[in-house]
């Protein structure tokens, strides 16, 4: 099963976040072409389901969203952080 | 303050993550470069975030507006359960309609003061919790190397098929005694209060000699320093483990680790050819070492075994579980093989993650059962993930950010070079080798080589940063190095992502249905060591 996904709407880092929920039962496979991001599923055993487009299509959002959010808190993180680990290392 | 902004930099470096990746490829001929553009790249990555506009808003002092939703991320787990966690290791479940709650940032009752107590909502009244939950969960930067491997020798008397050193009787060279007693000093000047010197080969009883230097030497050192030091041996358990040697080993206060692969079938043909009555001879000196046991002790003997998972295992995993109680063994540890040395290249006795994964699940099916039947059986990585999510253990060095490698374990190697970490020396050759014992130990550990596997194992780097185990989780470049050539994992690539994260997810999805394994988790963690 392939799925063609646009380079312009998603970072590469969503395309690899959204196959995550398959390693599992797929050998999994991405490329790049001149518009989209070539998705391809392999069953890993004979028994293996491959991801429907439905089923893609939500993780896809999903991951664009923890990333958006990841985003949108990188600096909370930082200065929380650099707080947890002023007691630990030399800040 | 560097430290926290190199543990962040993806979301703010976007592309630029790509640009440090292929640098890595050889950590003995690019380290050096690799880390001038790596710092290049961190500095602009640090520039970004303080420049960048704030998303959160913050006072003037920089602390944060609050409330404010944290960095979450989140799994399904299935029957419409998701998991929640944040980066300091707290966690939730959640139903879709608190799911799509949180995603709409909709936050109200008793949800709300689900998400504040697991630090996902961050308030005026947890803000100084998490913080402090957060610097536990990242206290271990702190400590320095902890484990320290003495390789005594490569030698071993048999040809285990998946034996990832690849030791066999033919194999020359060993740990003289001289050099034994140097690794042990240098390994005192870790900056840590307590250490574990763990011997092992090859076969390490077949250098007693070396064992017996080193753990003198360690007590010396241990008087003089005030530092606090235990020891284990990890050994197969046949002709070389004499009763005098056992007996020595129980006197100085060694935890003996031994190999038993399950049912005699299954144990002797994971020996190799030629090796035949090696699980009679284990279950003897199981018995040998009960009796000095007692003879010693008014405690009961704790026997500690790893499993090796083949695939002559994958059908049997209630015989495997049943083999070891039979000896009295209620701990078992099964592991996958880690495809290093033999275990890379026997493709009969490997199999598929998954398979791996599904034996597993059987295996802890398995010992939740014995458990309803009075058996307090307990499987290591299933009571090491309860540990993660219920008491926030960051100790295990797999899976941890960063790995254990050099941060948290250093190899001594029978010829006297010292090592990232034991997946580091068993690929040998000159790529993982971070010094010498000639040096002292902070000379390796700030080797180029040391900080490009720290770097690498990081795994807020990688897509993984997103995953909602992560903070359970960790990734080996070392391992990866030797499969695809490039220290930076790709979880494309990586079966571990597949084993580890279907287990924590197996855990979690159990406490989550079943009432019955929630009572015999709450009961394992109780009891855990």
């Amino acid at each position: 099963m392939e799925f063609r996904v646009p380079i312009r709407r998603y970072a590469q880092e969503v395309i690899v976040l959204s196959v995550q929920p398959f390693l599992g039962r797929c050998w999994v496979n991405v490329s790049e072409d001149v518009e989209d991001y070539v998705v391809s599923f392999k069953p890993r055993t004979p028994e293996a389901i491959v991801p429907t487009v439905d089923e893609y299509s939500n993780c896809i959002l999903e991951a664009a969203f923890s990333f958006q959010r990841a985003r949108d808190t990188a600096q909370l993180r930082a200065l929380l952080l650099a707080k947890a680990l002023s007691g630990v290392v030399g800040c | 303050m560097l430290l926290s902004r190199r543990i962040y930099p993806r979301q703010v470096a976007g592309d630029l993550v790509r640009e440090a990746g292929p640098n890595w490829r050889t950590p003995d001929a690019d380290a050096s470069p690799a880390l001038e553009r790596l710092n290049h790249w961190l500095a602009l990555s640090a520039e970004r975030i303080l420049k960048a506009p704030p998303v959160t808003p913050c006072d003037a002092s920089g602390r944060p507006v609050l409330p404010v939703l944290n960095f979450y991320r989140t799994a399904e787990l299935g029957n419409d359960v998701f998991v929640a966690s944040v980066d300091s290791g707290s966690w939730t479940f959640l139903d879709r309609t608190e799911h799509t709650a949180l995603r709409s940032g909709d936050l109200s009752g008793e949800l709300e003061r689900r998400l504040e107590a697991s630090h996902i909502l961050l308030t005026e009244q947890n803000l100084d919790e998490y913080v402090e939950r957060l610097g536990r969960h990242y206290g271990f930067l702190n400590e320095g190397p902890t484990l320290h491997i003495l390789v005594v020798t490569p030698r071993c008397n048999l040809t285990c098929v998946y034996c990832q050193a690849s030791s066999a009787p033919s194999l020359s060279g060993g740990m003289t005694t001289d050099v034994a007693r140097t690794a042990v000093e240098r390994a005192f000047e870790t900056p840590a209060d307590s250490l574990i010197i763990e011997f092992q080969g090859g076969e390490p009883l077949l250098n007693f000699d070396a064992v017996r230097a080193a753990i003198e030497r360690a007590r010396q050192l241990e008087e003089l320093t005030q530092k606090r030091v235990e020891f284990s041996l990890i050994s197969n358990f046949t002709e070389p483990a004499t009763e005098e040697k056992l007996a020595f080993l129980i006197d100085a206060g060694v935890s003996v680790c031994f190999s038993l692969d399950g049912p005699a079938q299954i144990h002797d043909a994971n020996r190799g050819m030629g090796h035949p009555g090696c699980h009679q001879a284990v279950v003897r000196n199981i018995g040998v070492f009960r009796r000095l046991w007692e003879a010693r002790n008014t405690t009961p003997v704790v026997l500690r075994a790893m499993m090796t998972t083949t695939r002559a295992s994958l059908p049997h995993a209630r015989q495997v579980v049943e083999s070891y109680i039979r000896e009295g063994i209620n701990r078992i540890a099964i592991r996958p093989v880690t495809r290093l040395g033999r275990g890379l290249a026997a493709r009969a006795v490997t199999y598929e993650a998954p398979e791996f994964v599904s034996f597993w699940k059987q295996v802890v099916d398995y010992v939740l059962e014995t458990r309803e039947r009075g058996v307090e059986a307990r499987e290591v990585y299933l009571e090491l993930i309860l540990k993660k999510l219920f008491t926030g253990e960051s100790g295990f060095m797999d899976l941890r950010s960063p790995c254990g490698a050099s941060f948290g374990q250093v190899v001594y190697h029978h010829d006297g070079g010292i090592y990232t970490c034991d997946e580091g020396r068993m690929i040998g050759g000159p790529n993982f080798r971070i010094g010498d014992i000639s040096q002292p130990l902070a000379c390796a550990l700030r080797s180029d080589r040391a900080r490009a596997v720290i770097e690498a194992s990081m795994t807020e780097h990688y897509a993984c940063d997103f995953c909602a185990f992560r903070p359970f989780c960790g990734v080996c470049p070392v391992l990866h190095w030797a499969h695809r050539g490039t220290l930076v994992p790709n979880i494309l690539e990586e079966d571990r992502c597949v084993i580890f994260g279907s287990m924590i997810r197996h855990v979690l999805s159990l406490f989550a249905a079943s009432p019955d394994a929630r009572a015999h988790f709450e009961r394992m963690l109780c009891d855990a060591d």
